[in-house]
């Protein structure tokens, strides 16, 4: 390990005097000096020297970028935010979102898609749920862009999510109804559509508007002819009946019932015991009204 | 039904419902921060997760009958212990028959719960496959960008070189066919055979009319134990069934879109193998060019 170091502070050291001694006619020095903080990186990085080894990535890209060479500039930075990834998520974000935004610039648009998407999910582990859905949505347009049907498809559904956690329901019905129709087109996505459904149906229920959660479901049914027959829909309907009925023990029944099959998500929970609670609490109003 | 041998499934977790102990009392919301992406639950956050407690015997207390573990422990071993089935007593017999049943209905919600796993992992690979088709068509299409990229260089080349030197011609290969853009298949195109019948009226269970049979009022003799057993079952059964179905219908598609990726990919190495040798060329005039 101490080795590496040696060799990636020797490398380094190298390359910034390429830099200082660049003549301004000629690229060529700093071409070498972008190859060597490259390899100096590298070194840096197998004696697991994270921060080091970023901060000469970075280095790296800021010369291919003199040279006007964009494409090694951006994946130079996406090395820096791989390093960066084991110590500081902040800097990372920064470098990706560099990287992002050359991919885009120079029209390699599934690659920007793809960076965009990583920033999402660190922002994600980082408990940051309004940044990490704004770059699932940025990675969903240019996922788009690039024609990447079922890339724009997961990124639509985590920021349906996202929006659901966000207590913005109608968009995340908007986003889930969109999905479910779009899917029913190709003979390999269809089968989640029930899924889909499923998702919308609930974040119809958090709404508490009885007509409008009836209504959807009759929708649901006309856009997919074989939903009325899966348990998404019978637990739906039965979901729908005991809100109706301010039923909290037949709630808390069906939804057990369908967890015992299916594993319900910790989203979806949270969803439903917003349900819950809001059936706890009309439950009280009409006890103190009686 | 109620009499045949026991299953591996058996102890597999069963749907507590009349649990004493509801986890979804849970008044604060306490996964509302906690949502993790890397894992599809969190561990213990999931207040719908049954807690059941299982007994010695491995079956769960919360069985609605109330049958004591040494009642179970006979059960278990089909009365050998006790002189056989003949010298049991009516009763015994009856609640016998209450605990086969309800040990059917878990082995059958287990199976059910196996189905319902595999039917997702099912979904999740046929997203992946219909990624990976388009990946080999995007692939297919830059090949079609080298090709035309190519062309031009080729060009370049031939002009190339001394006045007097004879004009470079690239080696003949075949044109290059690009990528085939597939539709779905026409026969399954837009719905399955499910829809269909959907469409002609006939399925068993009408639009917007839910499979389940009603909910009767609590059962009071072993008879009628027996049948709302049979009923949960019965339901169990036929959900099962549609989705062994649906799993069919999935493996289908499954085939078919590797069939498709497999003709897919031959086209794309064959056009490869071409731009290959054309670059090949392309590579060996360069050096000669950079060598005069």
């Amino acid at each position: 390990m101490g080795d590496h170091i040696a060799k990636g502070q020797e490398l380094a050291k190298r390359a910034e005097n390429k830099l200082h001694a660049c003549c301004p006619l000629f690229g060529s020095n700093l071409e070498d000096a972008a190859e060597l903080f490259h390899k100096s990186a590298t070194s840096f990085k197998l004696a697991k020297s994270w921060d080091k080894a970023a901060s000469l990535f970075v280095k790296s890209a800021k010369c291919h970028l003199k040279l006007d060479s964009k494409y090694d500039a951006a994946n130079a930075y996406v090395d820096a935010a791989h390093c960066y990834k084991k110590t500081s998520t902040s800097g990372a974000i920064s470098c990706l979102n560099k990287a992002v935004t050359i991919f885009t610039e120079i029209g390699r648009h599934i690659m920007a898609a793809k960076y965009s998407k990583e920033i999402g999910e660190l922002y994600e582990l980082d408990q940051d749920i309004e940044h990490a859905r704004s770059y699932y949505e940025r990675a969903a347009e240019l996922f788009e862009i690039g024609d990447a049907a079922t890339s724009v498809i997961q990124c639509k559904v985590k920021v349906a999510q996202f929006c659901a956690q966000l207590q913005q329901y109608q968009k995340a019905i908007k986003i889930y109804e969109d999905i479910a129709r779009q899917s029913l087109d190709s003979n390999l996505l269809k089968y989640g559509v029930r899924g889909h459904l499923l998702n919308s149906g609930l974040c119809q229920l958090v709404q508490g508007d009885f007509v409008a959660i009836t209504n959807s479901l009759e929708r649901y049914q006309d856009l997919d002819l074989t939903f009325s027959r899966t348990r998404e829909y019978k637990f739906l309907a039965d979901l729908s009946a005991s809100i109706d009925e301010g039923d909290v023990e037949k709630f808390t029944r069906v939804v057990k019932e369908f967890n015992s099959i299916t594993p319900l998500e910790s989203w979806k929970s949270t969803l439903l015991l917003r349900v819950k609670d809001a059936m706890k609490v009309k439950e009280m109003e009409d006890d103190d009204l009686t | 039904m109620f009499g045949s041998k026991k299953t591996p499934l058996r102890d597999a977790k069963p749907s507590s419902v009349g649990h004493a102990h509801n986890p979804f009392d849970s008044d604060e919301e306490t996964n509302d921060k906690k949502y993790n992406s890397s894992k599809k639950t969190l561990t213990n956050t999931n207040p719908f997760d049954d807690e059941v407690d299982v007994d010695a015997t491995g079956h769960s207390s919360s069985s609605s009958y109330g049958l004591s573990s040494s009642h179970r422990n006979r059960y278990k071993s089909d009365f050998r212990d006790s002189g056989g089935l003949e010298s049991q007593s009516v009763q015994e017999l009856e609640n016998y028959a209450v605990y086969k049943a309800e040990e059917t209905t878990n082995s059958v919600n287990s199976c059910l719960k196996i189905a319902e796993e595999m039917r997702e992992d099912a979904t999740k690979t046929l997203v992946m496959l219909h990624h990976q088709g388009e990946q080999i068509t995007r692939s297919h299409h830059v090949a079609a960008d080298i090709d035309h990229d190519l062309s031009r260089g080729e060009k370049l080349l031939g002009s190339l070189g001394g006045m007097f030197s004879k004009t470079w011609k690239p080696k003949k290969t075949g044109t290059i066919t690009g990528p085939v853009v597939f539709g779905d298949d026409p026969v399954r195109r837009k719905g399955n055979h499910l829809e269909q019948r959907e469409k002609l009226g006939l399925t068993s269970a009408p639009k917007g009319q839910s499979k389940s049979r009603p909910t009767l009022s609590e059962p009071s003799n072993a008879l009628e134990k027996v049948e709302v057993e049979k009923g949960k079952q019965d339901d169990a059964l036929s959900d099962l069934s549609d989705l062994l179905g649906e799993l069919k219908g999935m493996a289908i598609d499954m085939g078919s879109e590797i069939g498709r990726q497999n003709q897919a990919l031959d086209g794309f190495d064959n056009d490869m193998e071409k731009l290959t040798v054309r670059v090949n060329g392309a590579n060996q005039r360069s050096h000669r060019l950079l060598g005069k």
